[in-house]
């Protein structure tokens, strides 16, 4: 296990510096930069700025300055808020990323495995349809449509929660956010699990467990769960990141200042380093969350050993 | 049907097995009798298809969902096939096991072998883990497994299929069952295997007076472990005896070219023996006898009536027109 994961870590490093890189050039040579979109400057003081930013050197220049903070482990200045570093607004909005994303995790995991083992078991019946037709509404409502929704019946209607804000992550501020996060997730963790119930449940070992006598309930949680749960698990990894890294339909709904507010201003705003930043960030965690998925998978099945 | 006695363990009557399905109804299983005294083995002998494995699903409450059970199988005096649900859990395993067919996939591959055969014990034994782990310990012991104790932690993946089976043998007799199902359990095993698990089989069921019903397509398996015989075909039975009988005195076409297609190395025959033809649709049966497109005796009411299986000498029955001897007028 520990070879493992020290090879893992050092697969990483090659894979994050191709995406550094990748990333780096491609925002560069991408037209504009950060002090084009607004009023002119004076020449003299664009000069003035391009210069404290070595903008005004060559791009690979710039890219070994970058890679030389990276490794003290400093992202950079942002080049729009001013007074900023990329490490400070990481710190701030991706602790509210975070919580909102751990939440919906959990909610949907757990709303998501019990209704599809639910429907599995009543295959065909009306608790089956029922469940897949909300699940199916789950994944086609937009969680952009979704939101709208949650405040005006939540906020509007009935003045049960605040509309927006983060308040530190005070429960009332998080509900509605883990609502429109985790809808699809509950959706899509449903439909797999009552796919590979099904499927499990139909599987040799489980008329064995049959034979010997076992109750139902310990037939499910005993003998097919492990095996049911591994389509859920790969599927887990992907979605835990795009989780935690927040959606930035959520962000801009209900005010919250999580992560991915900044993924969408930094494009707009040619922001570099919070480009870069954010897109270290994630890409740090698909690696982290694929090498838990693949740990997990070890643990569940007893034919996979590292 | 002067086999039945009150001393049998177990009773079937009328049993008819059928399934609903897109294309029509199929009756896998149709009107099969045939008792089972205690401590002694039966051989259900078919082709693929002739319902010789959903008898046995049949009588454990196995079948798919969309299996409709008609008929008895009174197990000491006790019709399981009308048990509800929570009652045929306390029978399963207890009173009447199973062996299953493909010992590759009849283990659960994400459990310890050892917990995969305590969990019988502590569920119908009432055993407490240390209990239960000894008694499997033994029981694996009692079927020639090698290192038992040490192959109780290991997992499903780690054992070879003769290994496999010999585990599901050790599961299936945990609780000394009074009737045990054997549903081809040497079909997937090399033959050298296959011979071991027989060898073992014969001697468990004398070790533990175990009644046995052995479903096979293998006649040599029959030959060497089983009291009585039925052939099935198409969901009927065509020849129900002592296993003497069937074997040194078949009477059926059909029986009689089962027996006819087992290779044999001491004639010089170069072509193998075969039954032409294939086994009916069962949705789509021939009225009359349904193994007559295959049949070379067939006359024309074979293909208008089915032969009634009656009783011809004492204890052996068959359903077929043809005379023991040859056709009457």
């Amino acid at each position: 296990m520990l070879t493992f994961i020290s090879k893992r870590v050092l697969e990483a490093i090659p894979t994050l510096l191709i995406l550094i890189t990748v990333s780096f050039f491609l925002m560069h040579y991408a037209p504009g930069s950060p002090f084009s979109s607004e009023r002119t400057l004076p020449p003299e003081v664009l000069a003035n700025i391009n210069a404290k930013y070595h903008l005004d050197e060559p791009v690979i220049n710039q890219y070994f300055y970058y890679l030389g903070g990276l490794l003290q482990g400093d992202l950079g200045p942002s080049f729009r808020y001013k007074d900023f570093s990329i490490n400070e607004l990481i710190a701030q909005s991706f602790p509210v990323s975070a919580e909102i994303g751990i939440w919906s995790f959990l909610v949907a995991l757990l709303i998501g495995v019990s209704c599809g083992i639910l429907a599995a078991l009543r295959q065909n019946s009306w608790l089956d349809y029922g469940i897949m037709s909300f699940a199916n509404l789950g994944i086609v409502l937009p969680n952009f449509v979704l939101a709208p929704l949650c405040i005006l019946f939540f906020s509007i209607y009935n003045q049960w929660l605040p509309p927006g804000g983060w308040n530190g992550g005070a429960w009332p501020y998080l509900i509605m956010p883990v609502i429109a996060m985790s809808t699809s997730y509950i959706a899509q963790i449903a439909r797999i699990t009552r796919g590979s119930m099904i499927e499990t449940m139909h599987s040799n070992f489980i008329r064995t467990a049959r034979a010997k006598g076992l109750p139902k309930y310990r037939i499910v949680l005993q003998h097919a769960l492990r095996p049911a749960m591994l389509p859920v698990v790969s599927y887990l990894g992907p979605a835990f990141v795009g989780i935690v890294t927040g959606s930035v339909i959520v962000d801009v709904y209900f005010g919250t200042g999580g992560i991915g507010q900044h993924f969408i201003n930094g494009a707009l705003n040619r922001d570099y380093s919070l480009v870069m930043g954010v897109t270290i960030l994630i890409g740090t965690l698909t690696i982290v969350f694929n090498a838990i998925v693949d740990i997990l998978y070890a643990v569940i099945d007893p034919k996979i050993r590292y | 049907m002067s086999l039945l006695s009150t001393e049998n363990l177990l009773e079937v009557e009328n049993l008819r097995v059928s399934f609903g399905t897109p294309d029509g109804f199929v009756t896998a299983v149709n009107d099969l009798n045939f008792t089972l005294g205690q401590g002694e083995t039966l051989g259900i002998v078919g082709e693929s298809g002739s319902g010789k494995s959903q008898t046995a699903f049949a009588l454990m409450g196995l079948l798919a969902n969309n299996g409709v059970i008609k008929g008895e199988a009174r197990f000491e005096g006790r019709n399981i096939l009308s048990l509800h649900e929570k009652e045929m859990n306390r029978i399963r395993s207890k009173e009447i096991a199973m062996i299953f067919q493909d010992p590759m996939t009849s283990l659960n591959p994400y459990m310890k072998v050892g917990k995969q055969l305590m969990e019988v014990l502590m569920l119908h034994k009432g055993m407490n883990k240390a209990e239960a782990f000894e008694a499997s310990v033994k029981m694996l012991d009692a079927v020639k497994m090698p290192e038992a104790r040490k192959r109780m932690n290991m997992y499903p993946h780690e054992f070879s299929g003769g290994m496999r089976q010999r585990v599901m043998i050790a599961m299936a007799l945990l609780c000394q069952p009074k009737l045990l199902i054997a549903d081809e359990p040497t079909t997937a095993l090399d033959v050298t295997v296959q011979a071991q698990i027989l060898t073992l089989l014969n001697e468990l069921k004398d070790d533990f007076n175990t009644s046995i019903i052995m479903i096979t397509h293998d006649l040599g398996v029959v030959a060497g472990l089983c009291d009585k015989v039925l052939v099935m075909y198409a969901g009927q039975t065509m020849e129900y005896g002592s296993a003497e009988d069937v074997f040194y005195r078949p009477t059926h076409p059909y029986t009689q070219g089962l027996l006819q297609a087992i290779p044999r190395l001491d004639t010089d025959a170069g072509i193998l023996s075969t039954i032409p033809g294939n086994p009916p649709n069962l949705l789509n049966l021939p009225p009359g006898c349904p193994f007559q497109t295959r049949c070379e005796y067939a006359k024309d009411r074979c293909v208008e009536n089915i032969p009634p299986l009656e009783e011809f000498a004492s204890g052996q029955l068959r359903a077929c027109h043809k005379s023991v001897d040859g056709w009457v007028a």
